[in-house]
């Protein structure tokens, strides 16, 4: 072992001393139960169209609260409210599982998720019946929070999204993305109620042939550019465990000529979270 | 995943799950050094700490004599009867030196506390002792009012800010709202212009707001945690604007709060319990 000067020894004490220990750290992850179910005016997924139709969506959120393996449980439905597609992969339902590891606590939030989805398309058998009605995927994602101060801007939550089907179309999908927010909060009596616009841009890459298409995979390249806008009024009860929030959503993207027309969508969202 | 910190159901969930993970629970409630918009605050930093969850009432811009209510304590007690914190961690008073006042619209209540330049006089002179009387006993009436509610649950940390700055600065929040500033012009109307003594000046009204609050300490000491944190703050580097520390200057103040809440909370605690 080698041996420390005087003066290191020095600088060690003073390190070990200048700081008041902080006994057990931990890293806590997000185990919020969730749900929500929306009207959007496009049954869209990843900006491909699932069905001309306005779309059912909906999801339930379930941790599993396993020590120092912190599981998401995740549940959602794409489905057509009107008549049942038969050009698009139709109704959609996937069961995901993410791993979420936190690299760095806040106040600058840095994580990375791991997940795996199982996809099942009960109406693609109308497309063509050749497309296996399930498939499997493998995703990665990478979130950090930034801010801008000198702008007041406190929060700039940039997410890279990548994901990659390992079973009917062997294509990958990569998605960047970043969102701010900007909002009030009111109390009246005991209840907070918080109103925000959430600006989110995106731009993703694939090699996606899109629904209707058929032939040979194209190459990796453009896949769309999307503006969004979620205007959301959150209710907050203190001494309760049920929050929820209402979201009117306004979206357009800019989408690769091989995914159909540029499009534009509205949607409502109600979601609920049990703490 | 992380969300909006400023959002109340975002501060609920990441409390539930702190508290899930088995972190020791506090309660805060306060102004925008607990709560500042632009970037984070000194509970941002102690919530990423890892080492409790926080349940927050916070509001930028909120006044002592508006969380000193009826309606809010009764708020906060609930919360604390029901979570049991191991301490309760207040900011207040500062809003109160910024209020509007009728005769001068474009002002803030400080104006009120000075009084006209004269070369002859000294900084403590420029008080003007009668409205200040007055703002300090409606400072400990209120601070007397919230020992009354919640001290009976928890030890509160209390403090008395830093050394204000005359800088003129304004802030921006959200990309686009300005605030501030709230010293400068004051000074200015009443005649004074010279940097050292208004900074003279500031000094005595934040040392009699901390007199205010040490004496508390020692007449409540089990209900009482008086944190000092003038000299945290390096001049000119440390704040943002007149009245708001930068990103680095609210970490170095969360750091008294981290060592009042390891070294001296038990302390407290331990005698509570005794009796």
């Amino acid at each position: 072992m080698r041996h420390l000067s005087s003066r290191q020894a020095g600088v060690l004490l003073v390190l070990l001393c200048s700081a008041t220990p902080v006994a057990s750290q931990i890293r806590v992850p997000d185990d919020s139960i969730a749900a929500f179910v929306a009207v959007e005016s496009e049954l869209l997924w990843r900006n491909l169209s699932l069905a001309d139709a306005l779309g059912l969506r909906s999801g339930v959120a379930y941790p599993l609260r396993l020590p120092r393996i912190p599981l998401q449980l995740q549940v959602d439905g794409w489905t057509a409210l009107a008549q049942r597609p038969t050009s698009g992969y139709g109704d959609q339902y996937a069961f995901t599982v993410h791993y979420q590891h936190i690299l760095a606590d806040r106040p600058h939030p840095k994580s990375v998720v791991f997940g795996y989805v199982e996809y099942w398309n009960p109406n693609v058998g109308q497309l063509s019946p050749r497309l296996a009605s399930r498939t499997r995927e493998l995703r990665a994602s990478a979130l950090a929070d930034v801010g801008i101060p000198s702008e007041g801007i406190r929060t700039v939550s940039l997410r890279l999204d990548v994901a990659r089907d390992i079973s009917r179309e062997n294509a990958t999908w990569i998605r960047g993305a970043a969102s701010a927010s900007i909002g009030a909060t009111v109390q009246h009596g005991e209840t907070d109620y918080s109103v925000s616009a959430i600006p989110t841009i995106a731009v993703s890459m694939s090699d996606l042939r899109g629904p209707r298409a058929s032939g040979t995979r194209p190459a990796f390249g453009f896949h769309s550019a999307d503006a969004e806008l979620d205007i959301e009024l959150r209710t907050r009860w203190p001494t309760e465990s049920l929050h929820s929030s209402t979201t009117l959503q306004l979206g357009s993207s800019i989408r690769a000529e091989r995914l159909g027309a540029n499009i534009g969508w509205v949607g409502i969202r109600q979601s609920f979270l049990i703490l | 995943m992380s969300g909006e910190p400023w959002d109340p159901v975002e501060r609920d969930r990441r409390y539930a799950s702190c508290k899930r993970a088995g972190l020791a629970r506090l309660v805060s409630e306060g102004d925008s050094w607990f709560d500042y918009p632009p970037h984070p605050n000194i509970i941002d930093w102690l919530d990423g700490e890892g080492v409790w969850g926080i349940k927050r009432f916070e509001k930028s811009g909120d006044t002592l004599e508006n969380m000193a209510s009826d309606s809010n304590l009764s708020r906060i007690a609930s919360t604390a009867q029901k979570e049991k914190p191991e301490a309760i961690l207040f900011s207040a008073g500062g809003n109160d030196l910024f209020t509007d006042i009728p005769e001068q619209p474009k002002l803030r209540w400080i104006w009120r506390a000075l009084n006209p330049y004269d070369a002859q006089q000294t900084a403590a002179e420029h008080v003007n002792a009668l409205a200040w009387d007055e703002k300090k006993t409606e400072l400990r009436r209120g601070f007397v009012r919230v020992i009354g509610a919640l001290g009976e649950y928890a030890p509160i940390l209390l403090h008395g800010y830093d050394y204000l700055t005359a800088s003129g600065e304004k802030v921006k929040y959200d990309g686009f709202r300005p605030a501030g500033p709230w010293i400068l012009p004051s000074m200015q109307d009443r005649g004074i212009n010279d940097a050292a003594l208004q900074q003279a000046i500031l000094r005595v009204l934040i040392d009699d707001v901390n007199q205010i609050l040490a004496a508390l300490e020692t007449t409540y000491p089990d209900s009482v945690i008086y944190v000092n944190l003038r000299g945290t703050l390096r001049p000119g580097t440390d704040w943002m604007n007149e009245i708001h520390p930068t990103e680095d200057g609210f970490h170095k103040v969360e750091e008294r709060f981290r060592d009042a809440l390891i070294e001296r909370l038990p302390t407290v605690q331990q005698r509570r319990n005794a009796t």
